[in-house]
């Protein structure tokens, strides 16, 4: 019995030393890259920033790769997984700039103590250029260009009498940009559009935009940037009987099998692709490539987009967004 | 009768704490299991997550936890009074809304000196409020607080329209409250701690604190006792709303930036710190210091989980466990002592 004692307790020292040994060796020569966003993590559209992240993360045997952010979309807690990640001394951290005012501090601290940092997603915008935080590069939208894009290609297919950008989250600049694109374009061509509000909550937006729709019954056309917000609209507009995709036309932006769904069967013209996997997956390889080898990566911004997905391209794209990749 | 128990409990402390450290002693202290959950989780994520135990981390899950602890101090002194508030989130943001607005406008010297009186002022005001409601009105203090908390978030969302509000007052107020000093410590950590020293002394050695224990326990014994429980009850809505103020600008200054969304579901937060700290929903029994241990415990467990790599998705998953066993553990604690 006491000898049965202490071999349990030798084992457990020689396994515990090897496993010390075996962390400490690997982290010698590991790359360690850290990814946070400001999510929600839970959200279907940043599941495919996450499987880009862990493709890439696969492709080299010496890249570690900790993938982070809120589950549900909270500023807070988004700096406080940004500080864990600081704390952390990764050699890369790839992050989203949601709210570059606030992320100043941290992140220009972080950056001069020698951390480089490469922007994906949502970028600091701020003019003039000079006063942004000094990223390495920004992979993701060019945010004026895609309302540019879905204003044009609405105006391909019809010319609305009066055009809704319904704005899930108010205060985040490329959001704003979108739908500045979009007003504008369709402004140039004498169409009345306008911004609105309808909160961080997907179900209170769908109500908001119904009691905007009452208001301004000429309203023919919305852009939602948001898949979540796109469903949460088309059922509730069907839901009181509005003919969607008739009376009044949706363009959407990213995809979800929903979405895709909607786009098949007439409810939901187009949904532009800023293909949020090539953020995930090209963040972490140019984070990687510049820790292993030195390589400065292309300029800001890295555009991942838009596409533009219709009907036609539906059947390939429902195989591969099962798949997590669109 | 309640007030010679809570008596009694405080014999039973000070017993545990003259004579020999028993176990049996010690857990009659209020904050024991908070502090030993508290050490327990510090151990586990120092060994599971690589840099947890490391300066940069310490000083950035203070300023976390300075900012939630700050409020759930406030909503402990309440909880201890007997009262719930739902709406400390909603003082937060206002609070720091009011703060940034005002120093924005206030350009003159100690313009956000000003700006910073008039949004504790605020707070004040919405703790008066609740207390109004709730003792005038008769209405439950989860309902008032509720109604409150959605009205305040409501009028914030109304004004700005979801739009951030940049801060581009002068920076006293900032650099007093949570401006970067050696070591990436802030003036906000020792705020914190001064916070608890100063409510866990008025708590537990005045007059006033031993009435808010009255108040929370048995408000008809209290009140029979001489007790003035609406005004002990003002008093402590008050301070419920003012540290969150006092949390919401802190927070809303490290931010540089006003963002209606901040601080919303803090209030679940800031409770399940102060139950996990070991007050009783019921009143009548709790510690400040014990409090400030639950906030530390949440903000520790938050961090901890992302640097140990752990998806963010069973933060609540986590906290939810040490807080149903930290109100078990509480309600046992208190039939012990109370022998009821």
């Amino acid at each position: 019995m006491r000898f049965g004692k202490k071999l349990l307790l030798a084992l457990t020292v020689v396994l515990l030393s090897t496993l010390l040994l075996g962390v400490g060796l690997a982290q010698e020569e590991e790359v360690n890259v850290w990814v946070v966003v400001h999510g929600g993590i839970a959200d279907p559209f940043w599941k495919r920033v996450e499987k880009g992240v862990m493709d890439a993360a696969t492709n080299h045997s010496d890249l570690e790769v900790t993938y982070t952010g809120p589950s549900e979309y909270n500023f807070t807690e988004f700096i406080a997984d940004i500080e864990a990640a600081v704390a952390s001394k990764p050699d890369v951290l790839v992050c989203t700039l949601t709210e570059p005012d606030a992320m100043d501090e941290v992140l220009r601290t972080a950056i001069a103590d020698g951390l480089p940092v490469i922007a994906i997603n949502a970028p600091d915008l701020r003019e003039p250029p000079e006063n942004r935080i000094p990223v390495l590069t920004y992979v993701g939208e060019d945010s004026y260009h895609i309302g540019v894009v879905a204003a044009e290609e609405t105006l391909k297919r019809f010319t609305p009498k009066r055009a809704l950008f319904v704005n899930h989250h108010p205060g985040a600049r490329n959001i704003e940009l979108r739908g500045q694109g979009f007003i504008d374009t369709l402004g140039k061509n004498d169409i009345p559009a306008e911004a609105l509000d309808i909160t961080a909550d997907a179900v209170q937006g769908a109500e908001i935009t119904l009691a905007y729709l009452v208001a301004h019954p000429d309203t023919e056309v919305i852009f939602s940037t948001n898949t979540l917000r796109t469903e949460a609209i088309v059922t509730r507009l069907l839901d009181e009987g509005i003919d969607v995709g008739n009376e009044v036309k949706i363009a959407s932006m990213d995809m979800s099998e929903k979405v895709l769904e909607y786009i098949q069967e007439g409810q939901v013209m187009f949904t532009l692709d800023q293909q949020q996997y090539l953020q995930g997956y090209l963040g972490v390889e140019f984070a990687y490539l510049h820790a292993k080898y030195g390589f400065t990566p292309p300029p800001a911004p890295v555009s991942t987009g838009p596409g533009v997905i219709t009907a036609e391209n539906v059947p390939q794209l429902m195989e591969l967004s099962k798949q997590g990749y669109r | 009768m309640l007030i010679i128990q809570n008596q009694e409990i405080a014999h039973h402390q000070n017993e545990g704490i003259r004579s020999k450290w028993t176990f049996e002693e010690l857990r009659k202290i209020p904050e024991f299991g908070a502090l030993i959950a508290f050490l327990a989780l510090f151990i586990f994520f120092a060994i599971c997550a690589p840099r947890f135990f490391s300066l940069r981390n310490i000083t950035s899950l203070l300023t976390i936890i300075a900012e939630l602890g700050i409020m759930t101090v406030g909503i402990s002194f309440l909880m201890i009074g007997g009262e719930i508030d739902l709406s400390v989130s909603s003082a937060y943001a206002t609070a720091g809304f009011v703060f940034v607005t005002l120093a924005n406008i206030f350009t003159f010297p100690l313009g956000s000196l000003l700006a910073f009186i008039v949004a504790l002022l605020v707070s004040l005001l919405i703790g008066f409020v609740n207390s109004r409601v709730v003792l005038r009105g008769g209405i439950p203090s989860f309902i008032a607080t509720l109604g409150m908390m959605m009205f305040l978030r409501g009028i914030l969302l109304g004004i700005t329209g979801g739009r951030s509000i940049s801060y581009a007052g002068d920076s006293l107020v900032p650099s007093l409250l949570t401006g970067i000093m050696a070591y990436r410590f802030r003036p906000s950590h020792f705020w914190f701690i001064a916070i608890v020293v100063v409510f866990s002394f008025i708590l537990n050695h005045t007059v006033f604190g031993n009435r808010v224990f009255a108040t929370g326990g048995k408000k008809l014994a209290a009140y029979t006792m001489g007790v003035n429980v609406n005004q002990v009850k003002t008093a402590c809505f008050m301070i419920s709303s003012v540290l969150a103020g006092l949390s919401g600008v802190i927070a809303i200054s490290r931010f540089s930036l006003a963002n209606v969304s901040f601080g919303q579901g803090m209030e679940l937060e800031a409770i399940a710190a102060s139950v996990i700290g070991g007050t009783l929903m019921t009143g009548g029994y709790g510690s400040i210091i014990g409090a400030a241990l639950g906030a530390g415990i949440m903000g520790m467990v938050r961090t901890g989980l992302v640097m140990a790599g752990v998806p963010s998705y069973w933060y609540n998953a986590f906290v939810g466990i040490i807080l149903v066993i930290a109100a078990v553990v509480n309600l046992k604690l208190r039939s012990t002592i109370l022998g009821e």
